[in-house]
């Protein structure tokens, strides 16, 4: 539960820094989504088996959600809990079927 | 014993999250509002601190450029400078030209204009920007805009032209006192050197008064009658000499001559 709420603080900071800091520093008009960077590396490193990265990408998704602009030209809340849970489950199932190594091991 | 197995378990809490999340799309406005509203305050700090670190960071980037940009309009600025100099020369020597058609000078005399690019105050000499490639000869009568005699060309080169001033101890042409009612006075006005003219070969007997004005005689040559050379300085009657002593004081001002006319033939 304390990992909750530490991913949900760092996760909203995130957020708030994406949307108002990071902002100022565009390449060529385009920012990376620390949020969803985080979320696959998460999912890509922790074990299969876990869930913890599900949750995390359903909190980065909410968090996303309501600071991002982006919304498909549909106001939508939960596009991006959709979208990140969706990776993240592909993720674990790729890892699950087709990786035999844990890819921290490898590392 | 088991309430629920694991994967109907997962099924609940997936089912569970839809639901919130497609509840939160009918408060959406509201939810949204409340994490705008708490969130303000940091934002704003955010913002502010963003645009500061990016404007650093974009200084630094564009100082090349701005290094760049600073030299090519320092360049600019001295274009235009000179541009400016050029135009207030041209200003200046279109003010002498206006001058010089109102006292009807061109009407008298073939004119060219010169402007002075050196002079020797002490050996009375000018030098003027014309030379034979602008049909300068030697020995042309040299005046100012206002009529006044100022030497002769002494020499000319294909650019330029050397002007020996009245005041020059070789110079030396023949004059008169002008706007006397009774006899004319006619004397030899002679350089005397360092910017000192003399009025020379005037009889004792010949009444000359300060403030006379003396000007070029027929007898002149190379220099057109009526030109004003100056006025009389000082009169000097000795008993013993058969000749006053008069010393002229030249019309022109050596030091704000300029522009002048060089009377062709």
């Amino acid at each position: 539960m304390k990992k909750v709420f530490i991913s949900i603080l760092i996760f909203y900071i995130l957020a708030l820094l994406e949307s108002s800091f990071f902002v100022h520093f565009d390449f060529f008009y385009s920012l990376p989504n620390f949020i969803l960077i985080l979320v696959v590396l998460i999912n890509l490193l922790e074990k299969p088996k876990n869930s913890f990265g599900l949750w995390l990408a359903g909190i980065g998704g909410f968090f996303l959600d309501i600071f991002s602009t982006f919304s498909l030209k549909m106001d939508f809340v939960g596009f991006y809990i959709l979208f990140l849970l969706t990776i993240s489950v592909f993720i674990k199932v790729i890892l699950k079927r087709y990786v035999r190594i844990s890819i921290l091991k490898r590392i | 014993m088991k309430l629920f197995s694991k994967k109907k378990k997962n099924f609940i809490i997936a089912l569970v999250l839809i639901l919130i999340i497609l509840s939160l799309n009918f408060y959406q406005k509201e939810v949204k509002n409340f994490f705008y509203l708490i969130s303000s305050p940091f934002q704003k700090n955010l913002w502010r601190a963003g645009e500061r670190v990016s404007l650093f960071f974009e200084t630094v980037r564009e100082i090349k450029s701005l290094k760049k940009e600073n030299e090519e309009l320092k360049l600019k600025i001295k274009e235009i400078l000179a541009e400016n100099l050029n135009l207030k020369e041209l200003k200046k020597e279109n003010k002498i030209l206006r001058d010089a058609l109102n006292i009807g000078l061109e009407k008298e005399f073939n004119l060219q204009l010169v402007s002075v690019i050196g002079k020797d105050i002490s050996e009375d000499f000018l030098i003027i920007d014309k030379g034979s490639k602008d049909g300068l000869e030697k020995n042309l009568a040299v005046v100012t805009q206002q009529k006044v005699l100022v030497g002769r060309i002494s020499e000319v080169y294909e650019n330029f032209s050397k002007v020996m001033l009245i005041s020059n101890k070789r110079s030396s042409f023949d004059g008169k006192i002008s706007g006397l009612k009774e006899e004319e006075i006619y004397g030899v006005v002679k350089g005397g050197g360092k910017n000192k003219i003399n009025f020379e070969s005037v009889a004792q007997d010949k009444k000359v008064r300060e403030g006379d004005k003396v000007i070029t005689s027929a007898l002149a040559g190379i220099f057109p009658s009526g030109i004003l050379v100056g006025e009389i300085k000082e009169v000097k009657k000795n008993d013993v000499e058969p000749f006053q002593k008069i010393e002229i004081r030249p019309a022109f001002d050596l030091e704000k001559l300029e522009f002048l006319f060089v009377i062709k033939k």
